[in-house]
């Protein structure tokens, strides 16, 4: 092989591997062909040479100490993160099991902090955002206890917004929610289930408040895990706006507060009722439940709509002679009696029942008035529930039974709910007692499918029903509704001067429906007893929106009466004599 | 079996003190290369540290189809290569002062002779440290450690062939360096 044949680079770069002896034997032979003629090469290859051994004769330098310690300590670090001494006792390295390094560089260390400064972070800006979602203050006071996360309070909280306005009465919660002024509950409550967690201060008092009383049967199992799913929930604040702007002029912010305390007497009320003495056959369960409906309904004074649901109704039947109708005579003779009538449309449907902090008294419009003769074989029958008190009720039902010009005839019935005559069979007998005072005003015809004996007499089950009523009625005005006792003093200051003294609201029920139902269970259905399509829905939750909003009254009743054209009565009819 | 084998067998198993063993076996040789590529003792110790570190949590990875000093080498050039272009100072004249020990008082008998060894080991490693960080690597490797181009290339993780040529330039950029200040065709010639 010639000198001319090798390339400058490569002959060098074999010349640097000749002197390190990484040649093949055939490179050597080559390089050595050519130092052997090529003083260059020779040249430069005692200049590589120079240089290697240059480099060669730095000196040894070593560490000066022994790194396996450090070593060791170090792995140590990096296998448990936290220095943990669990092998400190050994500076030997081989007794870790090997990881993956964590904290080995200033790189680790950064971003831990930053993990650290984010986790931190987001800390304050949850509980910022809690402030945000208007968390009541008095349930985040000892919400420390309350739930366990947030997802836990969220979930039941949408479950407990999507149940149907008619759901049985069976709602449950809002008292359960309320946070803080849960002890004098808790104090007056049965014990609670031994498996309830003495931690839990919310499931706690839920389980008070749930427990029921021996005599209540079945029930509470039931009602004990309703109220366990509700312990979890948060109450919705929105819900409680309307309640406390009746109860008392409060700010928003305050309502919070407030409304816990005004469901928390309500609630106290449901307890007086079921886990205090008056009423030990009663679920305290119940009373739990029934503050649950003002969050579904809107409204005002908690389980107040929830008790009126378990209770009889008082329906009075009243043949009116067209012209009257026209004329709007019944609501004049309610106005006349003390009775504000609260006309809202049956057409707005539920979402009119939102507007429940207007008041204003409506008449029936002219329009009204002149479809009612056209609507009269599709409409016959209106409905107008009145709350009032005994004496202003029997003041209007003198009036009917005086004003025969107007009215062919009246007829009183009490209307028994079908679930109560199991729910409440000890109950006493307020509606039969308010059904015997006011059928003295009967007159004219009565239904004879309703005969006295039958769902207006006093059967065992009307009677409970009736004596739950009774039993509200008797309760103070601020535990039965939650309002404040001040708010009392002016209730009777209305009563006294004779002005608004009830509430009058009117529905109306379609031809169709009177051939398919029953005057007792159209009077039902209005009532929001029975049945769970969309118009008894409807009906029932305008019906419950009327809730005795201000007569705060003690002898406070509810009458449905059923105002129907004379010569549409809906059944077959008898005279009568008084 | 050799004795890093034996010892790495013996870390695997739970052996106390067989690691230490390994450590003590190269820390040195490790931290003499570390250092000439680095050219900071802290620096260079702190890499030693770092890969036996290393090396320790990934023990059971080790194959044994090369010399445990060799996956360990280049576990620490990795290393140190990672370090280098964090754009960590490699060598300073102290450093260098201390690499080649303290200058010798004047007039003592025994000067001349070690200052020319002194002078000349500060001027090597000054010019070891104007090198590219690759051709540093590999001049260590092979001139210090004696690394055959095999191992080198193992090491590395290059080619022979590149072992090969990266040498050569490097020892090539280091004649034209060391060749101003050493009067290497003095040396040549008088050899």
């Amino acid at each position: 092989m010639s000198e001319q044949e090798f390339q400058p680079e490569l002959d060098d770069e074999l010349l640097s591997a000749y002197l390190d002896d990484e040649l093949t034997a055939e490179e050597r032979a080559a390089v050595e062909a050519r130092l052997a003629n090529d003083p260059e090469a020779q040249h430069l290859l005692h200049q590589l040479r120079s240089v290697s051994q240059s480099v060669q004769m730095l000196p040894l330098e070593g560490v000066g100490r022994d790194l396996s310690g450090e070593i060791s300590r170090r792995i140590e670090t990096k296998n448990f993160g936290d220095g943990s001494p669990r092998n400190s006792g050994s500076s030997a390295v081989g007794e870790i099991t090997p990881r993956l390094p964590i904290f080995g560089s200033r790189r680790s260390w950064i971003w831990a902090s930053l993990a650290v400064a984010a986790g931190l972070m987001i800390m304050v800006l949850e509980h910022g955002e809690e402030k945000e979602n208007k968390l009541p203050a008095l349930a985040r006071n000892d919400g420390a206890n309350v739930t366990s996360s947030a997802r836990d309070r969220d979930e039941p909280v949408k479950r407990q917004k999507e149940v149907p306005a008619v759901n049985g009465g069976k709602d449950e919660s809002r008292t359960v929610s309320l946070g803080a002024p849960r002890s004098p509950i808790a104090a007056s409550a049965p014990s609670p289930p031994a498996d309830s967690s003495p931690t839990d201060k919310d499931d706690l008092a839920v389980r008070k408040l749930a427990v029921p009383a021996p005599s209540s049967g079945g029930a509470p199992a039931e009602t004990a895990g309703r109220s366990d799913e509700i312990a979890a929930s948060t109450p919705a604040p929105e819900r409680h706006d309307a309640s406390r702007a009746r109860g008392g002029a409060m700010s928003p912010r305050s309502g919070y507060s407030i409304s816990a305390s005004g469901d928390t007497k309500a609630a106290m009320g449901k307890l007086g009722e079921s886990g205090a003495a008056p009423r030990p056959e009663t679920a305290a369960g119940e009373g739990v439940a029934e503050t649950a409906k003002p969050e579904v309904f809107d409204t005002p004074g908690g389980g107040q709509a929830e008790r009126e649901d378990t209770n009889a109704l008082v329906v009075v039947h009243v043949s009116a002679k067209p012209t009257a109708i026209r004329g709007g005579e019944f609501e004049k003779l309610l106005t006349r009696n003390g009775v504000e009538f609260d006309e809202q449309d049956q057409a707005e449907g539920a979402a009119a029942t939102s507007e429940k902090g207007k008041k204003s008294v409506a008449r029936p419009t002219q329009s009204r008035d002149a479809n009612r003769d056209t609507d009269a074989r599709k409409n016959p029958v209106d409905i107008v529930v009145v709350d009032a008190p005994r004496d202003v009720v029997a003041a209007c039902m003198a009036d009917l039974q005086q004003d025969a010009s107007n009215f062919a005839s009246v007829e009183v019935e009490v209307e028994q709910p079908a679930e109560s005559k199991e729910a409440a069979p000890a109950a006493p007998d307020v509606a039969k007692q308010l059904g015997s005072e006011l059928r003295q005003y009967n007159r004219g015809i009565v239904s004879e499918k309703r005969p006295a004996d039958n769902q207006f007499s006093a059967s065992d089950s009307a009677n409970k029903d009736r004596g739950q009523l009774k039993q509200e009625s008797k309760q103070p005005a601020n535990t039965r509704d939650g309002q404040s006792s001040q708010n009392n003093q002016p209730s009777q200051n209305q009563r006294a001067s004779q002005a608004n003294r009830g509430r009058a609201m009117r529905m109306q029920a379609t031809e169709n429906e009177t051939q398919t139902l029953s005057d007792s269970q159209l009077g039902r259905r209005a009532a929001g007893f029975g049945g769970g399509g969309g118009e008894a829905e409807v009906l029932r939750r305008r019906v419950v929106q009327q809730q005795k909003p201000q007569t705060e009254d003690s002898d406070d009743v509810r009458v449905l009466f059923m105002l129907s054209p004379e010569a549409a009565s809906p059944a077959p009819s008898k005279k009568v004599s008084d | 079996m050799s004795d890093d084998a034996s010892l790495i067998a013996a870390s695997l198993a739970g052996d106390h003190a067989a690691f230490g063993r390994l450590v003590a076996a190269y820390q040195d040789r490790l931290f003499n290369s570390l250092l000439r590529v680095l050219g900071s003792r802290e620096d260079a110790a702190d890499i030693v540290q770092d890969a036996f570190v290393q090396a320790f949590t990934k023990l059971n990875t080790f194959r044994g189809g090369s010399a445990f000093y060799t996956w360990l080498y280049r576990i620490a050039f990795n290393l140190a290569m990672s370090h280098a272009r964090r754009g960590r100072k490699t060598a300073s004249l102290d450093d260098r002062k201390s690499l080649v020990g303290d200058e010798p008082m004047d007039g003592q008998p025994t000067a001349e002779s070690g200052m020319m060894q002194q002078e000349r080991a500060e001027l090597v490693h000054a010019a070891l440290g104007e090198l590219s960080l690759e051709y540093r690597q590999i001049m260590v490797l092979r001139e210090i450690d004696g690394c055959s181009y095999d191992e080198i290339a193992e090491i590395l993780d290059v080619p022979v062939g590149t072992v090969r040529s990266r040498l050569f330039r490097a020892r090539m950029e280091m004649k034209e360096l060391l060749s101003p200040r050493l009067h290497f065709e003095r040396i040549v010639d008088t050899r």
